[in-house]
């Protein structure tokens, strides 16, 4: 059973912002919070806190949305939130704070109670810009700050060079890039390079990959498929077009720079091509041609910028193709080893049903910088060229 | 170190880096309770999160007649009825199901494994399992021993050249330090110590190995953690639980042989164990050995000053009536089992030297709690002469379960003109901080083994050492009880458990 307790409470609109009013009513709402229960036997009031997460978002319709899934994620990673939301487009309105605690309770009033902190910061207009002068005073010192950008960044915006300042981690989501190809060759760029170790970069849409790669590097595991990886001659990725947009899904294109970066292969001077609807990416290795094929597909079980299937190929002596794929029409994933001869499933598992809470909750748990994300970007950003 | 993919280039920075090699799992006793309730539903978990590669296979082995058809169908029932799955599609279980299969036989005999050895090598090729073998000894205790012997006579025990053969031995390991040896001995006549894991699902358990990291991974609790701070430790281990239904088994047992002298003994020595210099997996336990090699020897003739044994009685625990332990079912009415019991044990080394470790577990106590409580000395002088209370000391309890935690009591000053101090309690829940379950212990145990990492396993020389230890108190104890029972069901302990520690006194902490 799940029961959620809430308390908020708006802060006044002053001439200056009073960090003080704000613990101070933090407080007294989880006092109302232990209150309203029993919070465990032995009465304690818990409030660990282990990192702070500061939310960028531009809609009302996105602090729904991130309100529900912050007390998901605090489940794992207790936190004080700090909600941002950035209306540039709207009357000026100074900014505006709501405080508030929620927690939830799991399995009735004698069980576990999970809380969260969280205060909303709202302004629009020309205040907008004021706003991480408002936050940055309100994250709990000696711990982690994160920011989750949840919309589309822009790497050059005022507030996102600000606000990252701030954080130690900045998480984004490579799924809403509304110029994917643009955005992935600036994102390329932006990647710290041999800089601090905690200027690390998490994308939620690289998160989503995990599964795919664990399956597509679980074939090569096999000593007797590791010397197929230096034939590769083809990498086909089906993938469901991201929404309002005809480009490949940056998931795919992230796909294709991680395999190319792992395997060393270089973007050759061939130029891309359209054939039927695929676009083709031409790379190579040691005089080796390969050819990356990206299709796009219909699938009723996957989501808009998807990946449906992977084929990796090998073409000759002897020729032997390498997939994984969405099992029917379920969330399912399939890996299949197909030679001239026959095509032989390997094994079936449980797709990993991943909301957008529990992306956000793996990410939150790593501090250090991915290498291979960075490599793959970069990757990905060549594949494309300058163009 | 565990075996790594290092020269797969995809696998370099994957997230899951722990991925296990192909093998085939071998589970002896197949048809039990642990096999449907623990080992295959772990198994399952673990190939549903990819830790486990496609080329795997479980063999079961038992002396029931089933089908491959048949064990499938049975492990599918306990996957849903006993893993964390609700619902597995068909496709998906498919996929898991082929690599599952049953093989007849007796342990007892040996045409029964030339058999096996045929249908592991055939299902080898079949999966791709690379000749890597794991053996499961899930069975009573007393084929342990035997089914070891035939498989060393099936040329089953050692590897063929690149791959590895382990070998999980469930629990109770020996009924005595004598029995003990004698298994050790016949387990290491056929393999390898390197080849030998000891199955102590305690040390699965998240906050056990939270032990290490609690205290080599902070700085601030290390340097006091030793005579000129400690005054001395309590480690409690309480079930509520009577013997529901094991009472046959228990009979043969009693808490000292099924808690202390493994899970009790494991716990305790983390506490007590220096820094490892690694965190290999001998590195770790050499310094648990260590320590509990420096355990005074109790002397046989003051057994009663070390050692005060127990048996609950009829009572109430948890507001419900229960029966006392001579009138459970499979229980001798004249029984002298203890299901209680308490020691004091001095660390004879420059750490611990004076301090003693009271340690207690028993049956039927008032609650479940498993803690350890570090009780620290007094301040050296007393300031706060004029205040109410008298000034307690500081203890920093860690507790194994439930609610999972760590709690530190220290004196604040009661707000007001006069100078009055309260205890406080300062909190960390895991619950409450993390609100993720942490993976079954026999998840963690089997991919450990299966790479190759026996830090959480109990070595051989652990296992003795836990056995010596208590050999004074079990021969002192074959002697009948004629104070049985001594406890009412729902109490914490005999009260000459309370006398043993208030002799020194000191007192335990309420249960």
């Amino acid at each position: 059973m799940r029961e959620s307790i809430s308390n908020q409470r708006q802060i006044p609109v002053t001439a200056t912002l009073d960090v003080q009013a704000v613990e101070r009513e933090l407080n007294e709402l989880w006092m109302q919070s232990a209150g309203a229960s029993s919070v465990d036997e032995e009465g304690a009031m818990l409030r660990a806190r282990v990192l702070n997460l500061m939310v960028y978002v531009t809609s009302e319709e996105a602090v729904r949305e991130v309100d529900e899934l912050l007390l998901d994620v605090a489940a794992a990673h207790p936190c004080r939130a700090l909600l941002m939301l950035a209306d540039s487009e709207g009357a000026d309105k100074d900014i505006e704070m709501l405080v508030s605690s929620r927690c939830r309770i799991e399995g009735g009033a004698s069980g576990r109670h999970l809380c969260c902190e969280q205060v909303t910061l709202s302004a629009s207009g020309r205040f907008v810009i004021e706003l991480p002068s408002a936050a940055v005073p309100l994250l709990v010192s000696d711990l982690p700050v994160f920011l989750w950008w949840h919309a589309a960044p822009h790497f050059d915006d005022e507030l996102f060079k600000n606000l990252r300042g701030s954080a130690d981690r900045v998480v984004i989501d490579s799924a809403t890039f509304l110029k994917p190809y643009e955005d992935l060759r600036r994102l390329a760029s932006f990647l710290p390079r041999g800089r601090k170790e905690r200027e690390g970069l998490s994308d939620l849409n690289w998160a989503r990959l995990t599964a795919w790669r664990a399956l597509v590097a679980g074939f090569y595991d096999a000593p007797e498929h590791r010397e197929a990886l230096s034939r590769l001659s083809r990498v086909r990725v089906e993938y469901i077009a991201p929404q309002n947009s005809e480009s490949i899904a940056p998931k795919a294109l992230l796909l294709a720079g991680w395999l190319a970066s792992r395997l060393d292969w270089r973007a050759s001077a061939a130029q891309a091509q359209e054939v039927d609807g695929a676009q083709l990416f031409s790379m190579e290795k040691d005089g080796r041609a390969i050819v990356f094929e990206f299709v796009p597909s219909q699938h009723t079980a996957v989501a808009p910028g998807g990946i449906a299937r992977v084929e990796l190929v090998a073409e000759s002596d002897p020729s032997v193709s390498f997939i994984v794929m969405r099992a029917g029409d379920s969330r399912d994933l399939k890996t299949q080893e197909a030679t001239d001869a026959d095509t032989r499933t390997m094994r079936v598992i449980a797709g990993a049903d991943e909301s957008e809470a529990e992306l956000l909750a793996v990410e939150l748990g790593i501090l250090s910088r991915d290498r291979i994300y960075e490599e793959a970007v970069a990757k990905a950003a060549e594949l494309l060229g300058s163009g | 170190m565990p075996e790594t993919t290092n020269e797969n280039p995809l696998r370099a920075g994957m997230r899951i880096e722990r991925s296990a090699p192909p093998c085939s799992i071998v589970i002896f006793g197949a048809s039990g309770d642990l096999t449907k309730r623990k080992l295959v539903p772990a198994l399952f978990r673990l190939a549903q999160e990819r830790l486990i590669p496609a080329e795997f296979a479980i063999i079961g082995v038992a002396r029931q007649e089933y089908s491959d058809e048949e064990f499938r169908a049975q492990m599918r029932e306990a996957v849903l009825e006993y893993g964390e799955e609700e619902r597995v599609s068909e496709e998906v279980w498919e996929s898991f199901a082929r690599g599952l299969f049953y093989r007849q036989g007796d342990f007892r005999d040996s045409a029964s494994y030339e058999a096996l050895r045929a249908s592991i090598l055939q299902i080898d090729e079949e999966r791709g399992t690379r000749g890597n073998h794991l053996f499961y000894l899930a069975t009573a205790p007393s084929y342990f021993g035997l089914i070891a012997e035939e498989l060393g006579k099936a040329n089953l025990a050692q590897p063929v050249e690149g791959a590895w053969t382990r070998l999980i031995v469930e629990k109770p390991f020996g009924h005595d330090l004598e029995s003990a040896r004698k298994l050790n001995a016949e387990l290491a006549a056929v393999f390898k110590e390197e080849q030998v894991y000891r199955i102590d699902h305690y040390l699965g358990k998240e906050t056990v190995q939270n032990l290490l990291v609690f205290r080599f991974a902070n700085s601030i609790f290390e340097p006091l953690w030793n005579r000129q701070y400690i005054d001395h430790v309590q480690i409690t281990n309480a079930e509520a639980i009577g013997v529901e239904g094991r009472g046959a088994y228990y009979e043969e047992a009693g808490v000292v042989r099924d808690m202390i002298q493994n899970h009790v003994f494991q716990v305790t020595s983390l506490i007590a164990m220096e820094a490892p210099a690694s965190l290999s997996a001998n590195s770790v336990r050499d310094e648990k050995v260590k320590a509990m090699l420096a355990v005074r020897p109790i002397p046989p003739d003051k057994v009663d000053e070390y050692a005060v044994r127990g048996q609950y009685g009829a009572g109430y625990v948890l507001g419900e009536k229960v029966v006392g332990y001579r009138e459970e079912p499979g229980v001798n009415p004249e029984s002298s089992t203890e299901t209680f019991a308490a020691l004091k044990l001095y660390f004879d080394n420059w750490r611990w030297a004076g301090v003693p470790f009271y340690i207690r577990s028993g049956k039927r106590l008032p609650k479940r709690l498993t803690e350890i409580a570090i009780q620290f000395k007094d301040v050296p002088h007393r300031l706060f002469t004029q205040t109410d209370a008298p000034l307690e000391p500081n203890v920093l309890v860690v507790r194994i379960q439930p609610n999972e935690g760590i709690t530190l009591r220290f004196g604040a000053k009661l707000p007001g003109q006069a100078t009055r101090i309260r205890w406080v309690n300062m909190d960390f829940r895991y619950g409450s901080s993390f609100g993720v379950e942490p993976p079954e212990a026999y998840e963690r145990l089997l991919l450990d083994c299966m790479l190759g990492d026996s830090t959480l396993y109990a070595r051989r020389d652990m296992t003795e050492r836990g056995w010596e230890i208590v050999t004074p108190i079990l021969e002192a104890w074959a002697a009948p009880a004629k104070d049985f029972p001594n406890y009412a069901a729902g109490t914490p302990g005999p009260q000459a458990a309370h006398e043993l520690i208030e002799r020194d006194g000191r007192e335990w902490r309420r249960i």
